[in-house]
């Protein structure tokens, strides 16, 4: 069954896995130069770091030039690279970059030990990439736990703070739970249809089923599958009621990490979630009953019924939150059921409008989340771990160069017009305003979006207005060189989405056009 | 031989003994415990699925090869975490990791 | 019904002559790994030096002495930290016998990726040893 290989043709597919096997090979080197090298030699593993993640960066913009708009499917048709891998990939390789520059000085403050830090992102960020650039649900299941590993562990990486190792286990239990029903999900679907192939699977749907009531009837176990995997995507992009886990992870991560798992972690599910729709999922038969109207026990029920739900809790509870880090962590759930909105209307419509939509509003949601959190990174009280409204007081005597860029973040992420978010919700929801029948969603998705303005303006009222009480001396903070690089550069990236976003949310939509080229 | 159904019941029992156990259980060695239940379900599912119904393919049984070396990572950083947090508060029940609730 | 008789006899035992050969690799395998263990034991009992002391009676157990009911107590972290070991650099079996078994058949190409594997492993081993896990003292 397994053919004798030639040597020629395995190079030629290493070639494609360049960007990984950099990766790969990074960070086994920052393992072992970490474990060799005098400690006084240690403040060079980040520019080393970023070094091969800028090699890597630059193999996926060769790849994308050479590659088929097709994609190539290698390694016995276990990996699928194509341009939209390539475009998410990107994205996380900059979420990474930009995580060593500000770690590099934020570590350095507390005294950890750093050669691990780096190896175990590269690990993570191998298993991300992983993830988006397959086409198997085996590969992707791998791929899932090779990222998630080290963000556990990444979670628990100040030991020393009690929040924080209790955030790290709290995501291994049920990160773990997710993965295993994620799992499980998977091994039905492969009793159904013995390949784990996504475009075999539609093809098997779409020739033996009509509808989902049949479905039901016929092979209960692929209904019962499609929920499982459905529910270990929700979990790890951190939906209601699967989002339990997430406000005490990010309040108890080191906020470099957070900023990170943030948005990698959430891009990462949904760029794969996104495959998985695409490819299984939206499948007539799975999705409509016999009569051509969509189907009351289809997934896309469940999913519109979890935005509603997510969209307003996540709002109400993050107005209640004194701690920015966790107040961040419920803006991320809600960022995630627009990015959830997406989906649907990708999988409702067949407009093209909706196609750049997603990867637009991750874009936008990847400078101005990371970027918050490296600002925050640096106002955080040595060894509390955490940031408070009242941390924030008197911020703009502090440093003018955060405070501003935190501005940018912050309007970036309320949805206010000129940067990047605005244009971000806005593209988003319009194409699903287009097609009528989520309408409702759009409605409500903007009302909680102006409560939401809410909870973010107040940051930036302790920032600006709040002055520090009289017994803590005003002390200017000074940023270090890579942070600051990293945090103008995030401010400058979510102006620029503002100003001119056009010609790249055409490039968005022509990359997930590519999928329908067969 | 046991029929195809015989093997899928018993692999969603267990599978619905390891999550009752990681929602009802507080010590977390037994919470990992429970999650290898669950992924140990799901190896059986495999196997069982491959056997009866796609016997020409081995895909299954290689898969569950695989899940048996991720389950063993995951518990090696999980044990490790676990050792972390009892070097640190002495306990490894999960009611007392309680310093982020408001 | 006597030659259906014969021919099934001769079959059968055609059969077990098969058996035989296929299994007479591993029934040696035994019998040779018998032979080193018990002829190892029988060699140390008749040719090694004697010296019996009271600490050499005690029931053997390993690590610590098991000498209190109390099953409660707590033991040294350096156990789990061995155990955690063990597990990861055990478990690299799982994917060495599926290759080894097929290895005719995938060629050289499987070589150097099972090399890759294993480098990636000892990369974390010289990592652990580098970090002292590997000293009990």
């Amino acid at each position: 069954m397994i053919d004798n290989i030639s040597t020629i043709h395995f190079l030629k597919e290493m070639l494609y896995l360049i960007p990984l096997l950099i990766l790969v090979f990074s960070s086994m080197i920052i393992l072992l130069v970490d474990v060799f090298a005098e400690s006084s030699n240690k403040r060079y593993l980040a520019p080393l770091t970023s070094l091969f993640l800028i090699f890597s960066a630059i193999s996926i913009f060769w790849l994308y030039k050479y590659i088929p708009k097709s994609g190539v499917k290698i390694l016995y048709n276990m990996v699928y690279v194509d341009h939209f891998s390539l475009v998410i990939s990107a994205m996380l390789i900059i979420a990474a970059i930009i995580t060593v520059w500000i770690s590099s000085d934020y570590l350095e403050r507390y005294g950890i030990a750093i050669g691990e830090f780096y190896s175990l992102l590269l690990i993570s960020l191998t298993g991300m990439i992983l993830m988006v650039s397959t086409t198997n649900l085996f590969t992707m299941f791998v791929a899932l736990e090779l990222f998630s590993i080290p963000i556990y562990v990444l979670a628990g990486f100040f030991r020393v703070y009690g929040k924080s190792i209790e955030s790290s286990i709290k995501y291994f239990i049920s990160g773990s739970v997710a993965s295993a029903i994620m799992l499980y999900g998977i091994a039905l679907f492969y009793g159904v249809f013995g390949t784990v192939e996504f475009s075999e699977i539609e093809r098997h749907i779409f020739n033996h089923y009509d509808s989902v009531a049949q479905i039901a009837k016929t092979e209960p176990l692929l209904i019962l599958g499609t929920l499982l995997i459905m529910a270990g995507f929700l979990f790890k992009t951190a939906m209601i009621p699967f989002h339990m886990w997430t406000p005490d992870i990010y309040e108890g991560a080191p906020t470099t990490v957070t900023g990170f798992m943030g948005f990698a972690v959430k891009a990462t599910s949904f760029a794969a979630f996104f495959r998985v729709v695409v490819s299984i999922f939206n499948t007539p038969s799975l999705v409509y009953s016999e009569n051509g109207t969509i189907s009351p026990s289809s997934w896309i029920n469940v999913i519109y019924v979890l935005i509603i739900i997510t969209l307003i809790v996540s709002n109400l509870i993050a107005m209640s939150q004194r701690n920015v880090k966790r107040m961040l962590a419920y803006s991320s759930i809600s960022h995630a059921a627009y990015l959830m909105i997406a989906i649907l209307t990708f999988s409702l419509s067949k407009t093209k409008d909706s196609y750049g939509s997603l990867l637009f509003y991750l874009l936008t949601y990847l400078f101005a989340s990371i970027g918050a959190f490296a600002v925050l990174s640096i106002f955080e009280k040595n060894g509390s771990n955490s940031v408070t409204l009242e941390n924030l007081n008197g911020a703009s005597k502090r440093s003018p160069f955060l405070v501003a860029s935190m501005l940018i973040f912050i309007f970036s992420m309320a949805g206010v017009p000129p940067f990047g978010g605005f244009f971000g919700k806005f593209y988003l929801l319009k194409s699903a305003f287009v097609d009528g029948s989520l309408s409702t969603l759009v409605l409500i998705a903007v009302i909680t979006s102006v409560i939401g303005a809410f909870y973010y303006l107040r940051v930036l009222v302790f920032m600006f207005m709040k002055d520090v009480e009289s017994d803590e001396n005003i002390e200017t903070l000074n940023v270090p060189f890579l942070g600051k690089l990293a945090i103008a550069l995030s401010a400058i990236a979510v102006v620029y989405l503002g100003v001119f976003p056009n010609s790249l949310i055409q490039f968005m939509g022509e990359t997930i056009s590519n999928f329908f080229i067969k | 031989m046991a029929p195809l159904s015989l093997y899928i019941m018993l692999s969603t029992i267990l599978f619905f003994i390891g999550l009752t156990g990681v929602l009802v259980r507080r010590n977390i060695i037994i919470m990992m415990v429970s999650i290898e239940i669950m992924l140990n379900a799901s190896n059986l599912a495999l196997v069982a699925f491959n056997r009866f119904r796609f016997y020409d393919s081995n895909d299954g049984m290689i898969f569950s090869f695989l899940i048996i070396a991720i389950a063993a990572a995951e518990v090696a950083v999980g044990l490790a975490i676990v050792i972390a947090i009892y070097r640190k508060k002495k306990t490894v029940m999960i009611q007392d990791l309680n310093v982020m609730k408001h | 019904m006597f030659k259906i008789f014969l021919m099934s006899t001769t079959e059968s035992l055609s059969k077990s002559l098969d058996l035989t050969t296929t299994y007479l690799p591993i029934v040696m395998m035994i019998v040779v790994a018998l032979i080193v263990a018990f002829g190892m034991l029988a060699l140390s009992i008749f040719a090694g030096p004697k010296y019996p002391s009271k600490a050499k009676e005690y029931p053997f157990e390993c690590g610590w002495l098991l000498d209190s009911k109390d099953t409660k107590r707590k033991h040294s972290i350096k156990f789990y930290m061995v155990a955690i070991m063990f597990l990861i650099f055990d478990l690299e079996i799982v994917f060495m016998y599926p290759w080894a078994i097929t290895f005719r058949q995938i060629g050289l190409v499987s070589l150097v990726e099972m090399f890759i594997f294993l480098s990636i492993l000892v990369v974390g081993y010289i990592y652990v040893w580098k970090k002292g896990i590997l000293e009990w003292d």
